[in-house]
């Protein structure tokens, strides 16, 4: 990719000026950049780019939301981080950090967005692929079956109203005294709402037009169900139909569904969205989402193989 | 997670990926008949619909989003609303009527994005016109009073545009004065997804960014804009006029709506922000000044004080449902 020099001294020099800097402006190096798909030689990225994700995506959307949309988030990042101590951070880090400033509310949409876009484009491959049998056999014991996660997680996208992403989440919490037990969830999350425990504040996991805005804080009864009483209880997460996650504390996002009106627009049309997602099931990189899997939980907090 | 009755669309559209049970929820074996259908655009036999059909908003949008935006979204979301209300307390109500009862009902919320969209969504395509028009003496003269210039409404209502992250509208909206027949005060409003400008409809209005809780015209919000884009502080007109933001206040009727949704602008002008900026730009010169004018008569028309619970465009289209 182009790496480009932001040359502003002006605009920058007075933005930063309580902090303090040489007058003359050094020229740095942009820290950010795309990311590489699929390996080192962007492999995938080349693929895509000529053929789209057949089946899926056609090569336009490819360009317009990988190539052209990631290069535009990762220059507004540059813009913002240069000659900063943030230059040298991910946008995964921006975006934790940001959360919790709402004067830097843009900034975290856009670091956000750049995270969770490398997230998506990362777990896309360019044909069917298998799914390796200890997580085939995690998610049985979450979900039942493979089908039941489809239909899940299908089901969440096409409920979702305007744009957000569905994530597959593993929990890191370990429960003494249980064996290997079922801690794979699903979590929706609005606009650019974080997954990551860290960035809680931001999490956008309510469907806004359920939340009343009376009294500043009314959620409905039906968002969310109410009881954890006990583990495998009749009001247990468990028992429950929904295969929720109640909340995002020590959880990793292991692959993420896209639906951002941008992804499906173009190729489905505003009626198109079933087709979409049925088309996106068929074409998840689930050699990407395993590797995550067996990550998850050793590097906690540190965003471990995406720190991009 | 939205309540919806997922039981009853399992039973119909059957699995996912079948593109020929889209939309038409009303193949489906359910016998019904069906009260809301798409309005005709410009007048009763569709004049203005037949138009975009051909040829799309020239200079505007291509007839490609015409046909997506308007045709196949009206319909389906005029099917689903069908589907919803026909046989029961709540058949043969306008979306706009729909609407305002829905966002009372939390766990509706899912039939109230469907009405409030079917609502603005024609208020939008309403609100457009073939060529250039311009603003009558009358709404000319609120505007210089309320904005001092017709530029600077402009250049507001585009920064609020640009402000919406992710979905939303940006409404012109006039204040109610009881009683009075001269125009109220016009402010700007910003709704986020299916947020509405309706007072009936306040529960719902969501004109905060979900992220922030702030307005996007607020001073914060506004600020960590202009840091992220480099611009000096106050150099936003949003941040040096607070008072043209609608925010809160809850009185008022939309004249006028810039629909911001990203199925709007992103298929024609591509998914960047000078993308957006450009659908921006475009769109103020194909506004349709004359119904901004026909709406402003209705307000001042209504009865005045309370809202009967009847929106303004069932008052100017005599009730038709739709």
């Amino acid at each position: 990719m182009i790496l480009r020099r932001i040359a502003r001294p002006q605009a920058i020099a007075k933005r930063f000026e309580k902090i303090s800097r040489p007058a003359v402006l050094q020229q740095r190096r942009c820290e950010h950049t795309l990311p590489p798909l699929g390996g080192p030689n962007n492999e995938k990225g080349e693929y895509f780019h000529e053929h789209g994700v057949p089946g899926f995506l056609s090569p336009r959307t490819y360009r317009q939301t990988w190539t052209t949309y990631q290069q535009h988030l990762v220059d507004q990042i540059n813009n913002y981080t240069i000659d900063t101590e943030n230059a040298a951070k991910t946008p995964y880090k921006i975006h934790l950090e940001t959360s919790r400033q709402p004067e830097h509310a843009h900034m975290y949409n856009i670091a956000a967005m750049a995270h969770f876009n490398f997230l998506w484009w990362e777990s896309i491959a360019d044909q069917k692929k298998a799914v390796p049998e200890s997580l085939r056999k995690d998610i049985e014991e979450s979900f039942h079956s493979m089908d039941l996660l489809r239909n899940e997680m299908l089901e969440h996208a096409d409920a979702m109203f305007g744009n957000g992403f569905v994530w597959l989440m593993k929990q890191n919490i370990s429960q003494a005294g249980i064996g290997s037990h079922s801690n794979l969830r699903i979590l929706c999350t609005y606009n650019a709402g974080s997954p990551y425990a860290d960035a809680w504040r931001m999490k956008q996991d309510r469907e806004s037009s359920t939340t009343l805005n009376l009294n500043g804080d009314r959620r409905s009864e039906m968002t969310r169900p109410q009881n954890r009483v006990g583990y495998m209880g009749p009001h247990s997460q468990q028992a429950r139909e929904g295969y929720h996650l109640a909340n995002t504390l020590d959880a990793t996002p292991l692959l993420c569904l896209n639906t951002w009106q941008h992804m499906w627009i173009p190729d489905y049309g505003i009626v198109g969205k079933r087709v979409y997602l049925a088309a996106w099931w068929e074409r998840i990189d689930w050699d990407v989402v395993f590797q995550r899997y067996n990550h998850a939980g050793r590097l906690a907090g540190n965003g471990y193989s995406y720190r991009r | 997670m939205i309540l919806r009755r997922i039981a009853r669309r399992q039973a119909i559209a059957g699995s996912f990926g079948q593109l020929s049970q889209q939309g038409s929820l009303s193949s489906c074996g359910l016998q019904r008949r069906a009260l809301h259908s798409v309005p005709g655009l410009g007048d009763s036999r569709n004049s203005l619909g037949e138009y975009f059909h051909e040829h799309g908003v020239p200079g505007f949008l291509t007839r490609t989003t015409f046909r997506r935006t308007w045709t196949e979204y009206q319909q389906e979301l005029v099917d689903k609303l069908n589907y919803e209300t026909t046989a029961t307390e709540h058949e043969g109500n306008s979306a706009l009527h729909l609407h305002k009862i829905f966002s009372r009902q939390p766990e509706r919320a899912h039939i109230y994005n469907m009405a409030a969209m079917a609502a603005f969504n024609h208020f939008w395509w309403d609100s457009l016109s073939i060529t250039k028009t311009e603003p009558s003496d009358e709404m000319l003269g609120d505007v210089n009073e309320w904005f001092s210039s017709l530029s600077e409404l402009r250049q507001e209502m585009l920064e609020h545009g640009e402000a919406i992250f992710g979905n939303g509208f940006v409404w012109l909206m006039q204040e109610r004065t009881a009683g009075t027949n001269t125009g109220g005060r016009l402010r700007i409003l910003c709704t986020y997804n299916a947020g509405s400008p309706y007072r009936d409809a306040w529960l719902l209005r969501q004109n905060r960014d979900r992220a922030t809780n702030l307005d996007p015209a607020s001073p914060e919000a506004v600020q960590s804009r202009n840091s992220l884009l480099g611009r000096t502080p106050g150099s936003a007109s949003l941040a040096r006029n607070q008072e043209h933001s609608l925010q809160d206040q809850l009185d008022a009727e939309p004249l006028l709506c810039l629909n911001v949704w990203q199925h709007m602008w992103v298929p024609d002008y591509g998914l960047l922000e000078r993308g957006k900026r450009a659908y921006l730009a475009a769109w103020w010169e194909r506004i349709n000044w004359d119904k901004v004018q026909q709406r402003k008569e209705a307000i001042r028309q209504s009865s005045t004080g309370r809202s009967s619970g009847r929106g303004l465009n069932d008052v100017i289209r005599g009730g038709m449902r739709y």
